[in-house]
């Protein structure tokens, strides 16, 4: 690229279609029914901790929310995976094991992990479950309760 | 050459209205994918969720009719390189996320991850022609 190069005519142009864009994008989060919802903070699902959880006349539901390897070496005795990465393959595993009174917990590795929110979220965006819950400290706070 | 440098449009062009396409389909999954990085806050997340697929298919669109080309190049090399540093820090921090690159169809991250380096290879030989 020599020194000759149309710099100025491409930001030009650029700014042209970073204006159309912006004006797409703004009709399209207003006239598109799939937008999200504007809002400042992240939407975020209940989060339980486990001792009123563990007093539940009924044993939720778990979801493991952690990549299928961590799923595979150890997990909650009779949780399900679903976490985003096989959500097509894991879904109907699911949804077999619901019941329409079902309570669901999901959980991750710990505090600072988000995939539970995320898998919680999806779950109660695309099939409009309620009850649905988060392990608070996840994995990390199940496996200091029950040492192996 | 100039059917060669026509096919290099389409096919750069087309990977940008496909990924747009996908993301304007169920933006709300675009919008989670993006805050899954946790580089900036929720509401920049939602705005920039919104805003780089129509972005993505006005620059592509746009370098296949090469109209505003220069423009639309560097556009596409700018997302290229944004792309590209958000891939790194995720996988620099060991994030198991969705890559994000073409919606939740090509959804495992380090399988959608070549599309950064990939495309902004493709695009700049476009643009320094």
């Amino acid at each position: 690229m020599s020194g000759s190069f149309p710099w100025r005519q491409s930001a030009g142009e650029a700014a042209w279609l970073l204006l159309l864009a912006s004006t797409l994008s703004l009709l399209g989060f207003w006239l598109n029914p799939r937008a999200p919802a504007w809002r400042w903070t992240k939407p975020a699902v209940e989060e339980i901790d486990l001792s009123p959880l563990e007093k539940w006349r009924e044993a939720p539901l778990w979801i493991d929310a952690r990549s299928t390897a961590s799923y595979e070496q150890r997990h909650i005795p009779g949780a399900i995976s679903l976490n985003e990465n096989a959500w097509d393959q894991s879904l109907p595993v699911f949804l077999a094991a619901w019941q329409p009174n079902s309570k669901i917990v999901v959980y991750c590795d710990s505090l600072t992990c988000d995939a539970s929110q995320s898998v919680a979220l999806r779950l109660q965006r695309e099939l409009k479950l309620n009850e649905i819950h988060v392990l608070k400290g996840g994995w990390q706070t199940w496996q200091q309760a029950h040492p192996p | 050459m100039k059917t060669v440098s026509w096919i290099c449009r389409l096919g750069l062009g087309g990977v940008f209205i496909y990924a747009a396409i996908i993301k304007l389909v169920d933006p709300a999954d675009f919008v989670g994918d993006i805050d899954h990085y946790a580089l900036l806050p929720y509401s920049l997340a939602l705005a920039f969720g919104v805003f780089l697929p129509w972005l993505e298919l006005v620059g592509g669109i746009a370098v296949i009719l090469r109209w505003q080309e220069r423009g639309a190049l560097l556009l596409l090399l700018s997302l290229c390189g944004i792309f590209g540093f958000a891939l790194a820090s995720a996988w620099w921090r060991g994030l198991d996320i969705n890559c994000g690159c073409f919606g939740h169809h090509l959804a495992v991250f380090p399988r959608g991850a070549w599309r950064s380096p990939a495309t902004w290879g493709w695009a700049s030989s476009l643009f320094s022609s």
